[in-house]
C-alpha cells in the first residue's frame, strides 16, 4: 500500500495525475496505520517524525508543481516557511502524542481541552461562512 | 473567488484519514500524524476575504496607428502582504503584449510593484481596457484568492492609411477656396480660355503675346478659380456575414484614407453611416475633422443584412447640395441600394465603390449558389448604373488607388453618355 502511495506521488510529480499528491500521502498514512495495527507495539515515538515528513512531502511536491508552471518563487523565502511549518508540525504532532499517552480514561482536564478545541474551531469557522468570495466580476 | 490549493486539499484529506484511522484503531499515533494537517486545514479555512489589490495601467498616449508600439506602466498596490502574487494581463484581440505579463512575485503590506509593458497595436479599433487576472496566495499557500480587474485607459488605434494620389473628383465645387480647380471661370491660377478684352476687365489679365498675334485686338486670360469641394463618405455597415472578417473592415480603411486625402487638399468631408441606425458627421475641414471621422469610424460595428429591410431614408439636410457622395458598400442590404438610388434621383452626385462580399462567404466557388449570387449582383449594378451612379467593384487584391481611378473613369464615361 505504501508502494502504491509512493507511485501516486511520483505520478503527481511527473504530471500524470495531480491529485496523486493527495491520494499518495493518504495511502502512506493508511499504510502506517495498518503497520501499527499489525505490530501491536505500545506507542510509536516516531509518529511526529512521520507526520512532519509527510507534511514536508506534500509541501515539496506542491512546490514542484508550482515550479513546473515556470513561475518564479524565491526559493529561500519558501524554504524558511517550510522549515517553520515542519517544526510546528513536529511540535503539534508530539503534543497530540503526549496527550494520547496520558491515557484514554478521560477526566475533567481532557474534557475541558476538548470543549475548548471545539469552541476554537467554531470561532474560526464562523466568519468564513459569510466571508467567502464568490465567483463574480468585480464592480466597475 | 477563493480556491483551495493542492496543499489545503491534501491537509483536509490527511487530517480526515488520520482521525478516522485513530478512532478505528483506538491508537493516538494516526491522530498525532494527522494533527499538523488538521491545523493547516483550520488555518486554510480560516482565511478570510482579503483586501483587494489595486491596479492601474498607464499608457504613454491615447491614440496610435496600426503597427505602432505603445509603452505602458502597470502599477500594483496591495493593502495586505501576499506571499505570492501571480499576475496575468489579457488584452483585447488586436492588442498584443510584446513580452507577455505572466509572472509571480511577493508583495509586502502596502507594497507597490511597477511593470513596464509594450503593447503592439496589431489591428485598428477603439479599445477600452485590458483584463488583469490576479491570484494571491497566503503565506502558507493554502488558499488562492482570484481577482479580476479592468485596467487601462482607452486606446484608439487608427487604421494605417493608404497613400492616395488620385481621387474621385466631384462634379461641382463649393464657393470656398481650396485646391480643386473649378469648372467655372473666375479668379484663379489655371488658364481656362482666351477671350477678347471688354471694358472693365483687369488690365493685369491681358495676354500680351496672344494680343500681338491677334492683330491688334486685346485678348485677356480667363482663369479657373481654385475651390474646395464637399465630400460625403457613405459607409454601409450591413456587412456582417457571420465570419471573423467582413467587408466593413476594408470600407473603413478606405474611408480613413479618403478622408485624410480629401481633407489634405482643403475639401470639406462628412460622414454618413447606414447601419443599425443612421449616424452622420456634418462636413468639416482640417485635422480635427479627420480625428472626428476616424473616431466615429472606430465605433462602427458591422450588422447583419436584414431579410426584410425597412426603407432607409437619408434626410436632405445631411447631404449638402453639390456634394459628392462616395459610397463604400458591399450592397448586401436591398434597402441600401434603394437609398442610393433615391439619393441619385434627388439629384446628388453619387459614386459607389462596391466591396464584393462573396469572398467573405463560406461557399465553395464551384457550386451554383455563388454563380447565381454573382448574376444577381451584376443585375443590381446594371440597375444602379442605369440610374446614373458610377459603380466599380473593388476587388480584394486591388489597392484602393486603381479602383478610384477606374471609378473616376467610369464617372467620366457616364457624363459623356448623359451629355450625348
Amino acid at each position: 500500500m505504501g508502494g502504491v502511495g509512493i507511485v501516486l506521488v511520483f505520478a503527481a510529480l511527473v504530471g500524470l495525475w495531480e491529485d496523486g499528491l493527495v491520494a499518495g500521502p493518504a495511502l502512506l498514512l493508511i499504510a502506517y496505520a495498518a503497520a501499527l495495527a499489525v505490530a501491536h507495539q505500545a506507542l510509536d515515538p516516531a509518529a511526529p517524525i512521520f507526520g512532519a515528513g509527510l507534511l514536508a512531502l506534500v509541501d515539496l511536491g506542491s512546490w514542484s508543481l508550482e515550479l513546473r508552471e515556470s513561475r518564479e518563487v524565491p526559493p529561500l523565502h519558501h524554504l524558511r516557511t517550510l522549515l517553520a511549518v515542519v517544526i510546528g508540525a513536529l511540535a503539534a504532532s508530539a503534543a497530540v502524542l503526549a496527550a494520547g499517552e496520558l491515557g484514554t480514561g478521560g477526566g475533567i482536564a481532557l474534557w475541558l481541552l476538548g470543549a475548548a478545541a471545539a469552541g476554537g474551531i467554531f470561532t474560526i469557522l464562523r466568519p468564513t461562512s459569510g466571508g467567502r468570495t464568490r465567483n463574480r466580476r468585480p464592480e466597475r | 473567488m477563493t480556491a483551495a490549493t493542492p496543499r489545503l486539499r491534501a491537509a483536509v484529506w490527511l487530517a480526515a484519514v488520520g482521525i478516522v484511522a485513530a478512532i478505528a484503531l483506538g491508537r493516538p499515533e494516526p491522530a498525532a500524524v494527522a494533527a499538523p494537517f488538521a491545523l493547516l486545514a483550520l488555518l486554510g479555512l480560516e482565511r478570510r476575504r482579503p483586501a483587494r489589490v489595486e491596479a492601474e495601467l498607464r499608457l504613454d498616449r491615447a491614440r496610435a496607428e496600426e503597427g505602432d508600439h505603445v509603452e505602458g506602466l502597470l502599477q500594483l498596490r496591495s493593502p495586505e502582504a501576499s506571499d505570492r502574487l501571480e499576475a496575468t494581463l489579457l488584452l483585447p484581440p488586436g492588442l498584443v503584449l510584446t513580452d507577455p505579463l505572466d509572472e509571480s512575485f511577493p508583495l509586502s503590506t502596502g507594497g507597490e510593484r511597477e511593470q513596464q509593458l509594450t503593447i503592439a497595436c496589431e489591428r485598428w479599433g477603439a479599445y477600452t481596457a485590458g483584463l488583469l487576472l490576479l491570484r494571491r496566495y497566503d503565506r502558507l499557500r493554502l488558499v488562492a484568492h482570484d481577482q479580476e480587474l479592468d485596467v487601462g485607459p482607452p486606446l484608439r488605434v487608427y487604421p494605417s492609411r493608404e497613400a492616395l494620389r488620385s481621387l474621385v473628383q466631384p462634379a461641382q465645387t463649393q464657393a470656398s477656396v481650396g485646391d480643386q480647380v473649378s469648372r467655372r471661370t473666375g479668379q484663379g491660377i489655371e488658364l481656362a480660355e482666351l477671350r477678347p478684352f471688354s471694358p472693365g476687365d483687369d488690365l493685369r489679365r491681358i495676354n500680351w503675346r496672344a494680343s500681338a498675334r491677334s492683330g491688334g485686338e486685346l485678348v485677356v486670360n480667363e482663369l479657373h478659380p481654385e475651390r474646395n469641394a464637399t465630400m460625403i463618405l457613405l459607409l454601409d455597415a450591413f456587412a456582417d456575414l457571420g465570419g471573423p472578417r467582413n467587408p466593413l473592415d476594408r470600407a473603413l480603411r478606405a474611408a480613413v484614407a479618403l478622408a485624410g486625402r480629401y481633407l489634405a487638399r482643403r475639401d470639406r468631408v462628412g460622414l454618413l453611416v447606414l447601419g443599425a441606425g443612421l449616424r452622420w458627421l456634418r462636413p468639416g475641414s482640417g485635422t480635427l475633422q479627420l480625428h472626428r471621422i476616424v473616431d466615429t469610424l472606430l465605433e462602427i460595428r458591422a450588422v447583419p443584412p436584414r431579410r426584410e429591410p425597412r426603407p432607409l431614408h437619408v434626410p436632405s439636410r445631411l447631404v449638402p447640395p453639390q456634394a459628392l457622395v462616395l459610397a463604400l458598400s458591399p450592397l448586401l442590404d436591398d434597402a441600401v441600394s434603394a437609398a442610393l438610388a433615391n439619393l441619385r434621383s434627388r439629384g446628388y452626385d453619387l459614386a459607389l465603390l462596391e466591396i464584393p462580399p462573396l469572398r467573405y462567404l463560406a461557399a465553395t466557388p464551384d457550386t451554383l449558389a455563388p454563380r447565381l449570387i454573382a448574376l444577381e449582383r451584376d443585375l443590381l449594378r446594371a440597375r444602379l448604373r442605369a440610374r446614373g451612379i458610377a459603380v466599380v467593384e473593388w476587388h480584394d487584391q486591388t489597392p484602393l488607388e486603381p479602383a478610384l481611378r477606374t471609378l473616376e473613369e467610369s464617372r467620366r464615361n457616364l457624363r459623356v453618355v448623359r451629355a450625348s
